[in-house]
Parts: C-alpha cells; structure tokens; sequence
C-alpha cells in the first residue's frame, strides 16, 4: 500500500502552439492539504482538470492508492472519489439547489419499468449535505436566488457530498466573505481528520501558509518542487514561482493628450435601470480608463455609443459634428472602433481564418473591379499586421479559435486598425490573456495613444487602470460619479466614487 | 467620528471586495487562456448569439453522442436491409 | 497510456466517419450495383446522371446560403413547383388546344424565364424581409411561405396539369452541345449547371457578400459587431436563393415536358440533405460548393442505384428517407460533439 493516495507522474499535455504540462507531477498523502501554487498558465488547472478526467493526457500516469488508473471523465473521476470545486461556476441558475448539487448522479426510483428522478430523497440528501457544511440554504430554492459567493460555497457541498477521497478545491475562496472562508477552512480540517486528500489551488499566501501542510510550485508546464508549508514564507513562495526577474507591467507612456474631440452628453438609455445623463468628453492621444463595479453599466453605456444599444436621448460630438449613430456600422464609417468584453461571443468570428478576421471591416479597400477580393492585397495585410504586432500563428488560413486569447485580441485589434479609426473604445482588452500579452497589448495600446487616437478603456483590473490612464471615469450604477487626474489616482478614490450609488 | 469610521469601515470592506473580484478575474484569466485554445476540452459556453430554434430545442431536451451513434447505427442497417429487400423482390 | 491513444484514434475514426459515412456508404452501394448490373457503368448511364443532377444542384446551390448562415428554407420545393408552372403558362405553344392563357402572344423562352426568376425573386426577398427585420426563425418564416406559394400556384393552375410548350422551351433542357457527329455529349443542362457552380463558387469565395455570410454564419453578434450589414446580406441570400430555385423550376419543367401543382414538392428536404451530406452544415458558417455538388451527386447515385436494382417504389421512398435522416443525425452529431 503507497503511503500516497494519489500519484500523477510525468504528466504531459500539449494543446496547438502551447505546452500546457511539461512532465509535471503531483504526490498527494491521505488526511493533508496540498497547496499548488503558480503564476497564470503555470499550468495548475491543466494538471486538475487531468486528474478530474476533464483533458486527457498526452503522456504520464496516475496511480491511486498505488494502483495505475485512467479516468476516462469527470464521472469516472467521481467514481473513483476524486471530486472538483471549479474555478468558473457553471451554476444552472433555473434550477433547484439540490439539483445543482446532484446534477448527472440524480437519485433514481424504480416506478414498475421506469427509472424517475427520486426528488424526496434527492432533497433530503441535499439537505443533509447543505448542514454538513454549515449552510443554512432551503435545497428547494432556485441557485439564482443566491449571491455569487453563496453559489461557490454550493459548488463546494456539491463536492463534498460526493463522499470523496481527494478533493480539489480551485481557487475556492475568490467570491467568499471573511465569515465564509473560515467556515471553509473548518470544512476543510473535518474533511482532513476523515482522510480525504485534498489539492488546494489559490494565489492568496496568508490561506495557503495557514492551511496547508504541503506546497508544490509550478512555472510553465513544469514541476519546481514541493516543501512542507512551515518551512516557506511569502518572498521564498514567490521566487520559486516567478523565477525570473519581474519587470514593469506597463510601459512608459509618452502619449501626450491634445484638444478635446469627442464630446458626450447627457447619454441615456431606454432603459431606465442603465446607463442614464452620462456626460464625458475624451481628447486625442487619451486613455481614459473607465472604473466601476460590475452592474455599473460602463459595457452598456459603450455598446449605447457604438450603436450596439439604443438610446433615448444625448448627443454625441466629433470634431464639432453631431454623430447619428444607430447600427455600428454607422460608428465604424465615423471612425469609431469597439473590442468588446467577451470576444467569444462577440467579438471573433471563431470558425473562420485569421485572414477572413482581419479582412472582415475593412473589405470594401481590397477589391479589384468593384467587386472580386483581391486575396494578394488581404495577405499582405495580415503579414504586415502579424509582423507589427507579434501575432503567433501558424498561417493565416488558420482558424482563430485555436490561437490564444491574447492573439486573438491582437487579431481583432489589426481589424479595427485596418479602417484608421480615430477612436479606440477597448472593452476589458486584457482579460483572459497572460501575462506576457498583456505587456504587448498595453504597449499597443500605448502607441495607439500616442499616434493621437483617444482610447476609451473599461478595466475592471486597479492596477491597469492606474497604471495606463491618462484620466479615469468612475461609473456608478449607471451614472458617471466623478473623473480621477491618472497621476492622483489610487485604489481609495476610485473605490469611493464607484459605491457613492451603493446601498450603505 | 462614529458616522465617519463607519463609512470607512464600508470602503474597507467594500475595497476588500474588489480584491476579491480583482483576484477571481486574475484566476479566471489562466482558465480562459487555456481554454481559449482549441482541443477535446471542455469549453466555456460557445457564442450564443441568437439562438436556433433547434439549439434551443436541444438545450432542453438532453440527447447524447452516444445515443445518437446508436441512432445513426441502426438508421444505417435500417438502409441496408430496405435496399437488399428491394433488390430481391426486384429479381423475383 | 496506450488506452488513451487508442480513444483518441476512435474519435478520430468517429469525426472522419460523420464527415464521409454517407458518400462511403453510397460508393460502396454504386460498386455494387455496377458489377452486378449491365450498364451501370455507360455512358447513357452518366449523362442520364448529369441530366438529373443539374437542376437539383442548382437548387441546391439556393439552399446552401440559408444554411450556411444558420438558416434553412422550407418553401424551396413550393417555389420551384411555382416556377414550372408560370414557366408552363407562360412557354405553352401558341398551337396547343389546352392552352392555359390563351390570350397570350407568344412570349420568348428568354423573356418567361426573367419573369419567373423576378416573381420567385420577389418572394425570396419577402423571406429575407420577414427573417431579416421581423426576426422571426427561418423555419418557420419559409415555412409559412411554402403554404402561401403553393396555394397561390393551386389557385393560377386551378391544380390542372400542364403540357404542350413549344419547342424552344423544351429544347433547353433536352438539347446537347456539339450535337450529331459524336452523338449527343453535354447537355446543356449540364452547361447552365455548371455557369451557376461558377458563379456560386466566386460568389461565395471572391466577393464582399460571401465573406459577409460567412461572417454571420459563424457568429452574427461578432459579425453585427464588426459592422457586416445582416439585414441586407439575409435578403440578398434569400433573393438569390429564390431566383435559383425558380431557375430550377423552369428547367425541370422542360425536362419533364409539362408541369402541376405537385412539381417540386419536397425538394428542399432532398436539396438540405445533399447539402448535408456535401459538408454544408445546419450550423453554420462552414460550406462548399464543391460539397454541394458532391452531396447531390451522392444522391442522384443512390435513386439510379436503386432503380438499377428495381427496387421497388416504395421500399425507394423508405431508402431516401432513411438517408435523409441519417445526413440529419450525422449534422446534430457535429453539434452536439462540439458542445
């Protein structure tokens, strides 16, 4: 019998263009917590979602109680008795909490030849599972009735009432309250006197030092080693994760802000609980960094002005012209351009090539004859633009669903540059990128300021909005609540004019 | 003073929680760059856009590969036997 | 470790399967047949093929914009029955007894195919309208559109069989290129066929409003987003959509010599499984051409196999439909793997 209840071993995993795991390995003993730490892309939540059966491994193994198993997908993973707290939630808000919690392991009563759903005993178990961890929750309500963070402490009775014996808890706390985390921790001491193995992934040091027993590092794909948690402190922790020597996350900028060009007022919505008397001006070769808390209506208010929402009253001013602006593509013929928040949804055309998702707003410039596309010139506009901003792919015929987010970003960014648009509205332009494409995607940015475009930026991120803007707009609720100077910005001033609207 | 350190109090907490919020985009950051990339993963919803009449439709009622495999088997063998029944009847 | 190589091999196998299965499935079944029957493998044999082909990939053509940007049309074979029969009214000889419109003139071969191509156009652009601005689902927008076209085309045929058109309307779908010396080699059907592929294949691949349905086909916020006009390209694809099956229409009727209210019922469920089984998925935002003509030659394979086996009639029906269900199954596949 291994004195580990589970091993992974020389765990390989490539996706196109990256290696997410490079022989990376993980040794877990019953009855511990196991801290895995690592910079974004470090490859944590590769290595859990290996384990849990979600991704298959190119190479390695894993060995359970001493015995090679292969989990063919998270059920399986179930059966063995590993269970998963995920990052992202993936709450079925429509449903019952109990249901959340059994969903695809229902209860099931014999009714003659028929298999049903059981939703009394299903009930009663979730009731069960819901007091074991200390909620107080009516199993019965809808999911969407609760708060973000009430959702993830569901997701954490879901696994544990899978009665497991290893438990990966990613990033369990990032939605908890003070109060929550500590009725997780204790969670999480009983589940350790029963036995249960349990992988704790988060990047916050004080939890980590206070619940762990062990500490694994992990930096690009690969295993750095693991200690016993007593023995590390928050600087040995972080060198061993980064490696390297840390640089400045933003680049110097020399833009220098001119005339005011654009002028806003008095914008308002036809919904009355959005966007409503917002009124704001932008100068050329500005970033005006836009600051709020989620619900503030910063995204509504930018698709109002891209002619992406309606609005039912206010004006918009561009050089002194009053813009009509009703579909984006009026936006686009004034010079407007948009990188929306979700560039799944709305912004890349996934399922076609990187040279169709250049071309696309730009088409009218690259034909012959009025009517047939000239393909050499479109080439040549994606060479140019992968050469310009250091866009990774292996041709242009590839599909730009299989580059990373942060090419894909700079893909969508050459297709607004190939129109010379005058302003840049960039809705959250580094989320979901790591952190090396962030640093080329704040320095195009940069020069995209200093050329004399006036960039609009939502960023929900403190650090990159005091770090790149020239000035910021709070929002609040859907009004705007005040402007910060960029040099007299801090996390305090922001935060007060971003809840002035909250309920106190 | 008391008005006023309570009020501070709420931006702490306030602050606090958009540490939080900070933190869980910065984890959520590494999830979707690694999803973000194509393979037999497990991704975040695809676009959903106006949807279908049939996505919608299938949203609802849970039909799985395998089952459909199956489907598509028997439909297949369905076709075989017709046309060698046909074939035959058509000699005779 | 081996195990997992082993599945991703078995999913590959399943992909490549669910792209090809059918066209493999029906190659074999023409193998069969042709070593087992005289004169499969014949020339009258191909140009029999090419002869029925070619309207139908015609119309198909049409459907393959709806699908590709995730729409469909139902009132396909509705429009294409309209067609023959105007065709029919408007071509009959000025000799015939049972003249439809017998205060007509003689009108041109030329000049009844535009007004047919302009009426169902007409429509087509109500179709495009009503999806495009009204936002209602393409399934039931054409849905609806296959009742009204077919009764309006009930109620101007007063459901009365057609025959009797002159000779130059027939010549069209009966004549052949490079005719007498060799003995009859390219129909001109084949010829029309093949000026439509072109002009489709350029179309879809060279010009704006490809790239644009395309666009919306894959995800129409981002394409909405990125400043593709939809309500305009919708209309286009549905107009042309319409003009094509009423070219369709116009030629089946000359093939056939004459035309009721009946001709062309249910052929969109051919032309959206051919189209199926060519790689035009329902979707969206992927599709050739190239596939289209393949699906419909696929199909066309499998009735001439059939009647080669003299199979009959209704075990036909049952056969056909079974393929449509399996191009269906085989599409819903792709989706739901992808999810």
């Amino acid at each position: 019998m291994s004195e580990y209840r589970l091993e992974m071993r020389n765990v390989v995993k490539t996706f196109p263009g990256v290696k997410a795991l490079d022989h990376a390995q993980l040794r877990l003993r019953p009855g511990t917590v196991h801290a895995l730490m690592g910079e974004n892309g470090a490859g944590k939540s590769t290595l859990m979602k290996c384990m849990f059966g979600i991704y298959h491994m190119d190479e390695g193994e894993i060995f359970y109680e001493g015995q090679p198993v292969h989990i063919k997908d998270p059920l399986d993973a179930l059966h063995h008795g590993i269970a998963m707290v995920h990052q992202e939630l993936q709450p079925i808000t429509e449903r019952s909490i109990g249901e959340n919690i059994y969903v695809g392991r229902y209860p099931l009563k014999q009714i003659g030849p028929v298999k049903i759903i059981d939703h009394k005993k299903m009930y009663e178990d979730a009731a069960r599972v819901l007091e074991e961890v200390h909620m107080n929750f009516d199993p019965r309500a809808k999911l969407g009735s609760l708060s973000v963070s009430q959702m993830q402490l569901v997701e954490i009775a879901k696994a544990v009432s899978a009665d497991c014996k290893v438990l990966i808890l990613d990033e369990p706390t990032s939605s908890l309250t003070a109060g929550e985390v500590e009725a997780l921790f204790t969670i999480v001491e009983e589940l350790k006197s029963k036995g249960v193995a349990i992988v704790y992934i988060s990047h916050k040091m004080d939890e980590i030092l206070r619940i762990s027993d062990e500490v694994t590092i992990m930096r690009d794909g690969q295993y750095i080693g693991t200690w016993a948690a007593k023995e590390l402190t928050t600087d040995m922790i972080i060198t061993k994760m980064v490696g390297r020597e840390l640089v400045d996350l933003y680049p110097k900028r020399k833009n220098v802000p001119g005339e005011e060009v654009l002028q806003i007022e008095d914008f308002t919505s036809i919904n009355p609980k959005s966007f409503r008397n917002v009124t704001f001006s932008v100068r050329k070769g500005e970033i005006l960094g836009v600051a709020g808390l989620v619900g503030a209506q910063r995204t509504e208010l930018m698709e109002g002005l891209f002619g992406l929402r309606c609005h039912s009253k206010g004006t918009i001013t561009y050089k002194g012209e009053e813009l009509k602006i009703n579909r984006p593509a009026d936006a686009i013929k004034k010079g407007i351009a948009m990188l929306t928040e979700d560039r799944r949804a709305t912004g890349i055309l996934g399922v076609l090539s990187i040279a169709d998702n250049v071309s696309i707003s730009s088409l009218n410039q690259y034909l012959i004859g009025g009517i047939m596309l000239d393909d050499k010139k479109i080439e040549q506009l994606v060479q140019d633009n992968v050469a310009k901003l250091s866009i990774k792919t292996p041709s242009s015929k590839t599909l730009i669903q299989s580059l990373s987010g942060g090419n894909q970003q700079k893909v969508l960014i050459s297709r607004w540059l190939a129109n010379n648009p005058d302003i840049f509205i960039l809705d959250e332009p580094t989320r979901g990128i790591d952190v090396g494409a962030k640093y080329e995607i704040y320095c195009i940015i940069e020069e995209l300021a200093r050329q004399g475009k006036s960039i609009i930026m939502i960023s929900s991120e403190m650090g990159e909005l005091i770090g790149m803007s020239d000035r910021i707009m709070v929002m609040c609720d859907g009004r705007v609540t005040g402007f910060i100077d960029g040099d007299k910005a801090n996390q305090e001033n922001i935060m007060e004019l971003a809840t002035q609207f909250e309920a106190v | 003073m008391r008005l006023f350190s309570s009020r501070k109090a709420q931006l702490e907490q306030k602050a606090r929680e958009l540490e939080e919020r900070e933190a869980r985009l910065i984890q959520r950051e590494q999830a979707l760059e690694q999803q973000s990339v194509q393979s037999e993963e497990e991704a975040s919803p695809p676009p959903s856009g106006p949807r279908n009449a049939k996505e919608r439709f299938y949203d609802k009622i849970p039909v799985t590969v395998h089952q459909l495999d199956i489907f598509i088997g028997i439909c297949i063998a369905a076709f075989v036997l017709v046309v060698l029944i046909g074939a035959i009847q058509g000699q005779g | 470790m081996a195990k997992e190589a082993k599945q991703l091999n078995a999913a590959r196998v399943k992909q490549f399967l669910s792209n090809y299965a059918i066209i493999i499935l029906i190659a074999l079944l023409a193998l069969a047949v042709g070593f087992t029957r005289d004169n499969f493998f014949s020339r009258s044999n191909l140009v029999n093929l090419i002869i029925n082909v070619s309207p139908r990939f015609i119309i198909a053509c049409g459907v393959s914009g709806c699908l590709i940007t995730k729409g469909t049309d139902l009132s396909a074979g509705r429009m294409v029955g309209l067609s023959a029969c105007l065709s029919a009214m408007l071509l009959q000889d000025v000799a015939y007894s049972g003249r439809m419109l017998p205060w007509l003139p003689d009108v041109p071969v030329f000049v009844g195919l535009i007004a047919v191509l302009v009426i169902c156009g007409i429509f087509g652009a109500i179709n495009g309208c009503v999806i495009a601005f009204l936002k209602v689902p393409p399934f039931i927008a054409t849905l609806g559109m296959q009742t009204i076209v077919y009764g309006l085309c009930s109620v101007i045929t007063k459901n009365q069989p057609m025959g009797g058109y002159k000779d130059s309307y027939t010549k069209v779908a009966n004549g052949y290129l490079l005719e007498g010396a060799v003995g009859k080699i390219i129909p001109y059907l084949a010829i029309i066929a093949l000026i439509i592929g072109l002009f489709m294949w350029f179309l879809y691949n060279k010009t704006r409003h490809g790239k644009y349905m395309y666009a919306i086909g894959g995800n129409e916020s981002a394409a909405q987003v990125a400043g593709v006009n939809v309500p305009a390209t919708l209309i286009r694809i549905y107009l042309l959509a319409a003009v094509l099956y009423a070219l369709g229409g116009f030629l089946l009727g000359a093939k056939a010599g004459g035309a009721s209210v009946q001709t062309g019922y249910g052929y969109e469920l051919e032309a959206i499984a051919a189209c199926t089984i060519g790689g035009v998925s329902t979707n969206g935002g992927v599709g050739k051409i190239s596939g289209v003509l393949v699906g419909v030659l696929v199909f066309e394979i499998l009735k001439i196999c059939l009647q080669f086996l003299r199979v009959d009639p209704a075990y036909t029906f049952i056969a056909q439909g079974l393929v449509i269900i399996v191009a269906v199954a085989l599409d819903l596949r792709k989706y739901l793997a992808k999810k």
